[in-house]
């Protein structure tokens, strides 16, 4: 019987890889496990339904690595991570000591980066029929924002960054902020996070807004924030939550479900200041139209006052006039009055003087009448003498005076 | 007393105003109260004698 031997085997085999499998060959695949030593990463590939139904492993030598990072840039991490679908361009090689081997060649960065597009898309679609894209927006921001539970990590330069334009505001506001450290970069961003979510949730009350801020440093693991796990909490947070991740390029799923995203730390610090000036601006304003309506309504009453006082000063005036007019019509009339009485009472008295001029006894006399009296008597009828007697009567004339008996009386 | 508070009686004093509510003499009370608000609200911010909750 035929037999060989081992390395006669496997050299054969090497033949057969070599000669069937010359080129590189472009293959899509997740990477299972990834290791990194001395500047070379070992990698076991899958390709899984719901089982795995390939496997193999691959190894990217420095030399390579270094050629991607040139050619693909530092996003090139991102995506040499366990649990990324990727497209590798791997040459095949059966080695008679080490068995098959795959080098890594080349990656397709956009596959990888289409993949995680779409992921991310379906996250979001689902995010938006589940309500939860708005849902932390809707939350209206309390009139101030001034406790703030914080979640970075203590040397993240975006943290000092948020603390220093904080506190050297102009306008001399205080936002206290607690810090809840989580890691921003690596594996365990999930997990921390997460976990600083539930402390904050429980002492909610404590606190007007949660800020997430990481800031500067690479972008590479911007990839960490579309995390769905992170972004459903976020969505469902019972506060307002600020992110200040400190990318500009795209936007990360938790900044989709935040209440708002500002693009660095300290565009999230200028938010919270902005917004408590806000506030300020609206109170000051309430108090300039306070007092602008007080001023009119003491003006009313100073217009009513004036009115009072016109109409009293004017009515007094024609209140003076009329009286002075009284007057004087009373004094006219008091003269013409005194004056027609006077004028009366010399009639008056001049008809007197002339009646008594009339009846001067002397101008009487004068005329040819005569005063008779009996014993110093004036006598006007005959009836004062007695029929039967002769009785000695006195007639006074105008120039002398007669002195007679009297003989007969008739009517 | 927080800040939405004192925003919401300040409203309510301006509408009082507003629509002729107030006579004179009330107003002047409501003025001063509302000056007490805005200084209230401004120290709060400025986080300037914490204890002030205490006085309203």
């Amino acid at each position: 019987m035929k037999s060989y031997s081992l390395h006669e085997l496997n050299e054969h085999l090497r033949r057969v890889v070599a000669l069937n499998v010359q080129d590189a060959l472009w293959v899509r695949c997740e990477i299972a496990q990834l290791n990194e030593s001395r500047g070379h990463y070992f990698m076991e590939l899958v390709e899984k339904e719901e089982t795995i139904t390939a496997k193999a492993s691959a190894i990217l030598w420095m030399r390579s690595y270094n050629k991607l990072l040139r050619e693909h840039g530092r996003g090139i991490r991102k995506i040499l991570k366990e649990g990324m679908e990727v497209m590798l361009k791997l040459k095949v090689e059966f080695h008679e000591v080490y068995g098959m081997q795959y080098y890594v060649e080349d990656i397709d960065a956009s596959f990888t980066l289409g993949k995680l597009a779409i992921r991310k898309q379906a996250i979001l679609e689902a995010f938006e029929q589940e309500g939860l894209l708005g849902k932390n927006t809707e939350i209206a921001l309390p009139a101030v924002l001034q406790k703030i539970a914080i979640i970075s990590s203590e040397n993240a330069a975006g943290y000092q960054d948020y603390l220093k334009q904080l506190e050297e505001n102009v306008f001399g506001y205080t936002v206290d902020s607690q810090m809840f450290a989580a890691a921003m970069q690596g594996i365990n961003v999930e997990e921390e996070i997460l976990f600083q979510l539930k402390r904050i949730k429980k002492q909610k009350d404590k606190f007007d807004a949660v800020v997430i801020i990481r800031g500067g440093g690479a972008k590479l693991d911007l990839m960490a924030f579309d995390n769905e796990k992170i972004s459903r909490v976020v969505a469902d947070f019972p506060l307002p939550v600020l992110t200040g991740i400190g990318h500009d390029i795209d936007e990360s799923i938790l900044d989709r479900v935040a209440h708002s995203s500002l693009k660095t730390p300290t565009a999230v610090a200028d938010f919270i200041i902005n917004h408590n000036l806000f506030f300020e601006n609206k109170l000051l304003q309430m108090g300039s139209e306070l007092s602008f309506l007080a001023q009119e309504k003491i003006q009313e009453q100073i217009f009513v006052l004036q009115n009072i006082e016109q109409t009293l000063q004017w009515q007094t005036e024609t209140f003076l006039k009329n009286t002075l007019q009284e007057i004087s019509l009373l004094e006219n009339e008091m003269q013409l009055s005194a004056k027609s009485f006077f004028q009366k009472e010399e009639k008056r008295i001049s008809n007197l003087e002339a009646i008594f001029e009339v009846l001067d006894p002397e101008k009487t006399l004068k005329r040819g009448f005569s005063l008779t009296s009996v014993d110093g008597k004036i006598i006007k009828s005959i009836k004062d003498l007695d029929p039967k007697k002769e009785t000695e009567i006195t007639t006074q004339l105008s120039d002398g005076i007669i002195t007679s008996k009297t003989k007969k009386k008739s009517k | 007393m927080t800040y939405e508070s004192a925003l919401k009686e300040l409203q309510e004093v301006i509408e009082d105003l507003r629509n002729e509510m107030v006579n004179v003499d009330d107003m002047t009370e409501k003025v001063k109260r509302a000056k007490e608000l805005i200084d209230f609200c401004k120290n709060k911010l400025r986080n300037v004698g914490e204890d002030l909750d205490g006085l309203f």
